[in-house]
């Protein structure tokens, strides 16, 4: 049984955890790179960048939950951006308003010395007191 | 149909070998041990303030929220303690359940912040094997005997006989196993969604580009094998065997020389150019792939073989 479950996930996609399915890697990668980033605004409109992945582990899950935020209802979007929202006043300040969260996208092979070159930055969603809006 | 079911019965014969109890024993001091360690260096409190953020996976369902840092910071204490006393072999029966216990809870909470801890899945799966061989794991090198005559109990015998069974062999060999598989599957899975171009295209090139990209600091390593479009198909060619032949050291017991030393560097090499730390998966295949007792009579042999050290000049 055990073994069959550790053999059966990668087959069929399952990841109960500790099982897995190994999908290290397997995706094949292209040139063409997309993520998504998030800013802070004050009360006085004052942008400022919001590295989720600056904390460790905790806000790991930004890019995966934004991947299919737009899937989610409205009512799980609010709470989504509510946490997210109290998380940056905490660590910024209460002077936070909301977060502007933005869809980045690139291309490995365009260099600037040992970066790749600036991504072109697209604003996607804002997580106010409100709840969580598109913003185009 | 004959030829499988000989396959089977063969592979059966295999699993259920007999083997030494230390070999056991080793598996449960280095597991245990490893268990404690990731207790102690891994920090869950930074989830368990984030109740917001939790996404129930599998068992997790049974919480209604994100346990608290307070739950965090006692089960990792319980969990050091209980494995500590595992590796032992002090209070078996209770302490290996309980530290397991602690690690699926912990690591529950670290998936449930959006990413799975592949790492130390095959620490925790090889772990639960341990636990379903019961009581075998503590049969030798146990600090049982030398505990029991300091608290003044008495009828123990000094030296333990050597013991060998089926059941101490079963689950040194289905750990071999679930390795073997997690390894082959992650090479699986590269063929299945990619096939050959993960080799042969510049797919290593841009994971290590983006890899670079998306830390504080480029990586040098990282940068230099990209740059390098040669190396990247090398390296890539080098995982994916890897990975996908793993499973032959079960049946050529020689081949560990080769992969398993592989298999660290290439964590160790996956470390040092994408800062992914995978080494409780590294220490868990040497753990298990390492015939500890041999290694125990070597070092014992090495030691009783030694010159005796000669007195300083004065």
């Amino acid at each position: 049984m055990f073994l069959t479950a550790v053999a059966v996930c990668p087959l069929a996609g399952l990841n109960p955890w500790p099982f897995s399915n190994w999908e290290l890697f397997s995706r094949p990668r292209s040139d063409r790179q997309a993520t998504w980033t998030a800013a802070a605004v004050d009360h006085a409109g004052r942008e400022r960048g919001y590295r989720f992945n600056s904390f460790p582990r905790g806000h790991r899950g930004f890019e995966v939950t934004m991947t299919h935020f737009s899937e989610h209802s409205a009512t799980e979007r609010d709470a989504i951006c509510a946490a997210w929202l109290r998380n940056a006043s905490e660590q910024l300040g209460p002077s936070t308003q909301l977060l502007r969260i933005y869809h980045l996208t690139w291309l490995l092979s365009d260099r600037r010395g040992d970066r790749a070159a600036p991504p072109d930055r697209a604003p996607a969603w804002i997580c106010s007191a409100k709840g969580a809006r598109a913003a185009r | 149909m004959q030829r499988a079911e000989t396959l089977l019965r063969r592979a059966d014969g295999w699993v259920f070998a007999a083997e030494d109890a230390r070999r056991l024993a080793a598996l449960r001091i280095g597991l245990c041990l490893l268990l404690a360690l990731r207790f102690a260096i891994t920090d869950y409190g930074t989830v368990a303030r984030e109740p917001g953020l939790f996404q129930p996976h599998t068992y997790m369902h049974l919480f209604e929220r994100m346990p608290s840092p307070e739950v965090a910071t006692t089960l990792q204490v319980c969990g050091i303690v209980a494995a500590l006393a595992a590796a032992a072999g002090l209070a078996f029966r209770v302490s290996l359940p309980l530290a397991v216990g602690c690690s699926l809870v912990l690591n529950g909470m670290l998936n449930g912040a959006g990413r799975v801890i592949v790492g130390d899945a095959v620490l925790t799966l090889c772990l639960l094997v341990l636990l379903a061989g019961g009581s075998a794991a503590r049969e030798a090198w146990t600090l049982r005997d030398p505990v029991r005559r300091a608290l003044g109990a008495s009828g123990s015998p000094a030296v333990s006989p050597t013991l060998e069974g089926v059941r101490f062999g079963w689950p040194v060999r289905t750990a071999m196993v679930v390795i073997a598989l997690a390894y082959f599957f992650a090479g699986f899975q590269k063929w299945r969604y990619s096939g050959l171009p993960w080799v042969t295209s510049d797919n290593m090139r841009w994971i290590l580009y983006a890899s670079s990209d998306s830390h504080s600091h480029p990586n040098g390593l990282a940068l230099f094998v990209a740059d390098r479009p040669v190396l990247a198909h090398l390296f890539a060619a080098g995982s994916l065997l890897l990975e996908t032949l793993f499973p032959l050291v079960l049946f050529v017991p020689r081949l560990r020389w080769l992969f398993v030393p592989g298999a660290v560097s290439m964590h160790l090499g996956i470390r040092l150019a994408m800062g992914l730390d995978y080494s409780a998966l590294a220490a868990t295949v040497v753990i298990v792939f390492v015939d500890w007792q041999v290694v125990v009579a070597w070092v014992r042999r090495s030691v009783a073989t030694a010159p005796a050290p000669r007195a300083a000049p004065r």
